[in-house]
């Protein structure tokens, strides 16, 4: 009835711990109760921090924590499209490198395919944000560091990169946030740590490796709802721009994580928004002095040039090379 | 001191006033004088933001008020079609000359683009008896109005009097950089070794009846 596929899952390849916590279903257990399960659903991000404009170098950047989560996206200025790779389009090429610190990951055989997964999964959620059709035939490199992983991978990713697309300059049709929930064996993880999404994995991978011995409790564990949801949403029109999910959920299941989710994603728009004002409010105000002290730049050279014309040009470089303190040595 | 005093005072002054929005925000409804300028979108009979800056409202023209919103610090730009660019030629054929665009109005890109300028597009008049050897060298630096864009460069065209070869060096004593000095629409020439050479020359205007020209 309910085939388990074996192979790897794209959406929680977002977390893996280091040690291979357990090997048999046994250990799967104890690694269970380790965790804390929480006691009511409550509805809220975790710990955040965001900063537009954190490199001096790059025109469009963002830094994010999610809890422990650290994720830095940079958004460079849209490229042509190289002739080899021009698809017959007509809108703008998004592309999303996703890239893990070697320090961030603590298995690195895997981290290739995890990244190319990544990278395309945040392509097609940023594809509906950004106003394509103002950059034809411009392809736009968007890049993802990943400093720290402790779940929630790709929904950090996705507003760490909205932030640095808005950073950039680059036309959004709104602000995107995105969170992740998850449910197993009865317990509704919001914001899942690296654990969770590991034991995620692990109940399909471990229930591989048993392989057809333990047929029955294969069955049993399928029945159980496991599985993870990623919502990546956009307010003002109430738009979905990506829904992800894996695992086996009731239709009920599905509606209450997503609501979940799209209460998170309100919040953390509210968050984003305060971040994005300030550093508007920031940028003003720079702008500001800098044309003040332009005016002042332009009104010193005009005294120069009333000067000039008052005194004639000879007299006037006499009167400058006498004000040089080279010329006295 | 009294600069920093006015600083303080401009900004303080302009806090008041500015309004900030953040893309996705709404800002009015569509209207027949209302016109949707740069930084905002129509959606559903609402205009809306689609950059994070000021909202900047131009009442000038009492018909109509143009609505649009300015980013504050970096803020992108691309070649978009009218705009006149400076590039520096790269590669002269028979039929084109391939340019790479650096400036865009009085904004220096980061990034050069590709442009393409077609022989027909040279000169306004007597369009057929265009040599592109005759207008261009290599190296030379160009003023050009973006025609349109293709699907892999920005079409550019010089057929006006204002643009054109702005600077360009004699293809002998290229090392000395020494640039030629203007003396027609046709022709320029060396000042050190009087060498006289054909290019397409523009006929620079100052700034001030470029503005009004705007």
């Amino acid at each position: 009835m309910l085939r388990i596929t074996q192979t790897k899952n794209t959406l929680l390849d977002g977390a893996t711990i280091a040690e291979q916590l357990y090997t048999t279903p046994k250990d799967c257990e104890d690694f269970f109760e380790s965790i804390e399960k929480p006691t009511e659903v409550v509805a809220a991000p975790r710990s955040t921090f965001i900063r537009a404009g954190v490199l001096t170098t790059v025109r469009g950047s963002a830094y994010m924590e999610y809890g422990n989560t650290k994720v830095l996206a940079i958004v460079a200025p849209p490229r042509e499209l190289v002739r080899s790779s021009a698809r017959r389009v007509n809108m703008g090429v998004i592309n999303c490198y996703v890239n893990f610190a070697a320090f961030a990951s603590g298995e690195l055989e895997s981290v290739p395919e995890r990244e190319k997964h990544l990278g395309s999964m945040l392509t097609k959620a940023l594809e509906p944000l950004v106003c394509r059709n103002e950059f034809l035939n411009f392809q736009l490199d968007i890049r993802v560091l990943i400093l720290d992983d402790d779940g929630c991978l790709l929904s950090t990713a996705i507003n760490c990169c909205g932030v640095a697309l808005i950073e950039c300059g680059i036309s959004t049709y709104d602000l995107i946030t995105a969170s992740t929930a998850c449910i197993y064996r009865g317990y509704v993880f919001v914001n899942p740590s690296a654990k969770v999404e590991e034991l995620l994995w692990q109940h399909r991978g471990g229930n591989a490796l048993v392989g057809s011995s333990s047929s029955d409790s294969n069955k049993e564990a399928a029945i159980q709802e496991h599985g993870l949801l990623i919502n990546a949403s956009m307010d003002t029109f109430e738009q979905l721009a990506q829904c992800q999910q894996c695992g086996y959920l009731k239709p009920e299941t599905y509606v209450r994580l997503l609501d979940y989710t799209l209460e998170i994603n309100k919040s953390l728009r509210q968050l984003i928004r305060r971040v994005l004002t300030e550093r508007v409010k920031e940028q003003h105000i720079l702008d500001m002095r800098e044309r003040a002290e332009e005016r002042l730049e332009d009104e010193r050279l005009a005294t120069i040039i009333e000067r000039l014309k008052q005194q004639g040009l000879h007299e006037f470089i006499q009167s400058n090379i006498k004000e040089d303190p080279y010329t006295k040595k | 001191m009294t600069a920093e005093g006015r600083i303080t005072a401009t900004t303080s002054h302009n806090e008041d006033e500015i309004l900030i929005c953040l893309p996705g925000e709404r800002l009015c409804r569509v209207e027949d004088n209302i016109i949707v300028g740069q930084g905002t979108y129509e959606q559903g009979g609402y205009i809306y933001a689609c950059k994070s800056g000021i909202v900047h409202i131009d009442e000038t023209t009492e018909k109509c008020q143009i609505v649009s919103v300015h980013k504050p610090g970096f803020h992108l730009t691309i070649p978009a079609t009218g705009d006149v660019v400076t590039a520096r030629v790269l590669v002269t054929t028979p039929k084109f000359a391939k340019c790479a665009i650096f400036c865009v109005g009085n904004v220096l890109l980061e990034s050069s683009y590709r442009g393409l300028l077609r022989k027909e597009d040279v000169r306004e008049t007597e369009k057929d008896r265009v040599d592109i050897y005759k207008s261009f060298k290599p190296g030379d630096v160009i003023l050009a109005r973006v025609v349109n864009q293709m699907e892999q460069s920005f079409m550019l065209s010089t057929a006006e009097a204002e643009l054109g070869v702005v600077v360009a060096y004699a293809s002998d004593i290229r090392k000395n950089r020494i640039p030629m000095v203007p003396i027609g629409w046709g022709e320029m020439q060396c000042p050190q070794t009087t060498i006289k050479e054909p290019r397409k020359v523009a006929k620079v205007l100052p700034e001030s009846s470029i503005k009004s020209d705007k």
